[in-house]
């Protein structure tokens, strides 16, 4: 029998070539759209969704394999990741009828989604979000910003996160609604970022009318709602750890001590530090997918590993440039410098390291609250 | 009672029942004031503890089950090694169960001869075996010719009271026992709940025990033992701040509800809980004999030499004044990570060791 990543890899061995004879190194929106619907055509897009929404209804040990195989193949990143990996799961476990049709098109690439969720001046403190949402009859008319918007640029739909209760305590009054990214008062501007690509949109709502029926779960209940989509998050973080062991292998092998590019005794020691904390973050992804398996439920270990990934991946790719000298920094090794910057950001999407750290003391370590 | 009983793989349930109780005879028979007491005589080991804990079945538990042991794996010794780092356990457990598992690779007849005393806890050992200085790990500094074994071992973990010593020499590993031939002066150890003595062999009778081989094997042993008492310590070291940073209070609040205080709780977290992963890890490679013994043994002992060192120093930062001064415990992490950072090689030493091993 075989199994969901064989069987992918198969998939992916055929479909890639024909992809890379009409894009080539092309990974732009419209080449990662058009590689979305090749992976669709053979049901491929979400085989972690249960399969009356599309999906193949996998486990998170096969779904980590299929991730991993469209790693080491260097596949193209979807076009509507977000919609797949964070909507999606969203809308199939608090969406009405009329919001779970939109699932199907997420799939097919027909509908690309956003999460509007930071703004200007709710960053890591994202529960103090001000984008207001005032009920007039059966709409909402909604005023504020968003900002480091993935993919809003294109997107047709966002997941919109806004306060209905300016009364409630913070987390208490924060609704989830879906909007059609082309209503009226909405205006889009793109953010280029650190290396120079520009996946961001600042997103600008000036009296956009919302119908009510646009809620996502009830009203006010917005930041549950949220929490849905990042406990859907566990897998892509085991199989992350996998793919940075594995990139830290191939440091390691395309410098091996008898071939063209053997490392100067200086970068050893710092070459083989980071293959020692690709290896321990690897078994600890191993260790949390054992858990998974046997139904426990994610513990501080998913924390831990977020962590340790963010911060090696980003040691990873300093050591990177070390090794490769000035070619990494002058287009002599094409992905170094670009993979450096982007690193960046690792520290930063999705909660920085200082406020995970923080979370991490309190609610695993026991340690006081600060005081407010 | 012995806790241990079963003769083959045991699960995480058995092994956690076996980690209760371990830790709950420590918490009676190795508290600090225990420690203090017994790091202060002599020997460094109280032989009334000792033989409680073959009562338990633990110095067995390496042993097969026909040398009178419970023929468990290094898995479970590993649970073992964790708990004693925990409390600082003074005394020759880790050294006598490393000379254990070795003799386990050797011939019959000395398996015959001394494991069922181990077994029983008659009978302390350890391995004699030459330790990185200076980075790098010197060759033997001892020879054999005629059953017998002329040399100098410098650094012998709790050499002073082993009767039976697995030596490596030049060609091999031998077994000799204490007494003619044998001179061994215990060295003043900064940690002293882990105790060193130089050993100096002159025609001391030995029995060959195995090949170059084995004392590769016994390194891995040492360094996966030693990590995983390391974790024990560091998490220790932990708990101890945590319990700190919760009460004392400085400028009107909890000093662990200051982001600083915060950070650095949270990142030895982070080495611990990955230390951890990379010690039992290692621990089950060589439960199961698998291919990969080298490379993570020297992964798990680089790991959790660095985090143990920077967790009992953070902890006596944490601490602030009450953290330097004699009366308080993290003094005594202190000098155990320390010690046992550079005890079977530090995470410098593991470094070049896995380059070398994987050609880099």
């Amino acid at each position: 029998m075989t199994s969901p990543a064989q069987e992918l890899a198969a998939f992916v061995d055929e479909a890639l070539p024909a992809f890379a004879q009409q894009w080539g190194d092309d990974r732009g929106f419209e080449a990662r759209l058009d590689w979305q619907r090749r992976l669709h055509a053979g049901g491929w897009v979400a085989p972690s969704w249960p399969v009356e929404i599309g999906g193949r209804g996998i486990g998170v040990a096969d779904r980590v394999a299929c991730d991993i195989v469209l790693a080491e193949r260097k596949a193209p990143t979807i076009a509507g990741i977000l919609g797949v990996n964070n909507v999606g799961p969203t809308l199939a476990a608090w969406g009405s009828e009329e919001q779970r049709a939109h699932l199907p098109k997420i799939l097919a690439g027909e509908e690309i989604w956003c999460q509007g969720f930071s703004e200007p001046e709710a960053g890591s403190d994202l529960a103090g979000l001000r984008m207001s949402a005032i009920r007039d009859g059966d709409e909402f008319v909604v005023n504020g910003q968003k900002i480091w918007t993935s993919q809003g640029m294109q997107a047709d739909y966002c997941q919109l996160l806004v306060r209905t209760d300016p009364s409630a305590g913070k987390h208490k009054g924060i609704s989830a609604l879906v909007v059609p990214l082309d209503l009226p008062g909405i205006e889009r501007r793109p953010l280029r970022q650190i290396n120079g690509e520009a996946d961001f949109a600042e997103v600008f709502f000036e009296d956009v009318r919302v119908p009510v029926s646009n809620l996502l779960g009830p009203e006010n209940d917005g930041w549950r709602v949220t929490m849905t989509t990042l406990s859907h998050e566990r897998a892509g973080v085991i199989a992350m750890s996998a793919m940075l062991e594995s990139d830290a292998r191939t440091l390691l092998a395309d410098h091996s001590r008898d071939g063209d590019r053997p490392l100067a005794p200086a970068l050893r020691d710092e070459v083989v530090q980071r293959y020692i904390e690709a290896r321990v973050l690897g078994v600890m992804g191993q260790n949390s997918l054992a858990l998974a398996e046997a139904g426990g439920r994610p513990g501080p270990e998913q924390s831990v590993i977020k962590l340790s990934w963010s911060l090696l991946s980003q040691r990873l790719s300093e050591t990177r440039l070390a090794v490769e000298g000035l070619p990494a920094v002058t287009g002599g090794v094409p992905s170094a410098a670009g993979s450096f910057l982007g690193s960046r950001a690792s520290t930063i999407a999705g909660g920085t390291t200082e406020v995970m750290k923080n979370i991490l003391a309190e609610r695993v370590l026991g340690l006081p609250k600060e005081p407010s | 009672m012995t806790v241990v009983d079963a003769p083959s793989a045991a699960s995480a349930e058995d092994r956690q029942a076996l980690r209760e109780a371990v830790a709950g005879f420590l918490a009676e028979h190795c508290t600090e004031p225990e420690v203090r007491r017994v790091m202060a005589t002599p020997d460094g080991y109280d032989t009334g503890v000792w033989s409680r804990l073959a009562d338990l079945g633990l110095q067995g538990l390496a042993i097969t089950s026909e040398h009178g042991g419970s023929g468990s794996t290094f898995e479970e010794v590993g649970v073992v090694l964790e708990e004693l780092g925990r409390v600082l356990y003074p005394g020759p457990f880790l050294a006598t169960t490393l000379a254990a598992l070795a003799l386990a690779d050797g011939p019959e007849a000395l398996q015959a001869d001394y494991l069922p005393r181990i077994a029983s806890g008659g009978l302390i050992a350890t391995v004699a075996v030459e330790q990185p200085v200076a980075g790098a790990v010197p060759a033997p500094q001892v020879t054999a010719a005629d059953a017998a074994l002329t040399g100098v071992v410098p650094y012998v973990l709790d050499g002073h009271i082993a009767e039976l010593l697995l030596v490596a020499a030049a060609d091999g590993v031998y077994a000799v026992e204490a007494g003619k031939g044998v001179t061994t002066d215990l060295l003043e150890t900064t940690d002293q709940t882990r105790r060193l003595a130089r050993v100096t062999l002159s025609g001391a009778p030995a029995r060959r025990v195995g090949g170059p081989d084995l004392t590769a094997r016994i390194a891995n042993l040492a360094a996966t033992g030693l990590a995983l008492s390391q974790v024990g310590g560091a998490e220790a070291a932990l708990h101890s701040s945590l319990g700190y940073a919760r009460v004392r209070t400085q400028f009107g609040r909890p000093i662990g509800s200051f982001q600083a205080i915060k950070h650095i709780c949270a990142d030895m977290f982070l080495a611990i809980e990955s230390g951890k992963a990379a010690a039992r890890r290692a621990a089950l490679e060589i439960a199961t004999d698998g291919p990969e013994q080298e490379v993570l043994a020297s992964i798990a002992k680089a790991w959790s030499s660095d985090t143990y060192a920077s967790a009992a120093a953070a902890n006596v930062q944490v601490h602030g004044g009450i953290g330097y001064t004699w009366e308080h415990s993290a003094h005594l992490h202190l000098r155990r990570a320390k010690s046992d950072e550079l005890l079977f090689g530090d995470s410098r030493h593991h470094r070049a060791h896995l380059a070398d091993v994987l050609g880099v």
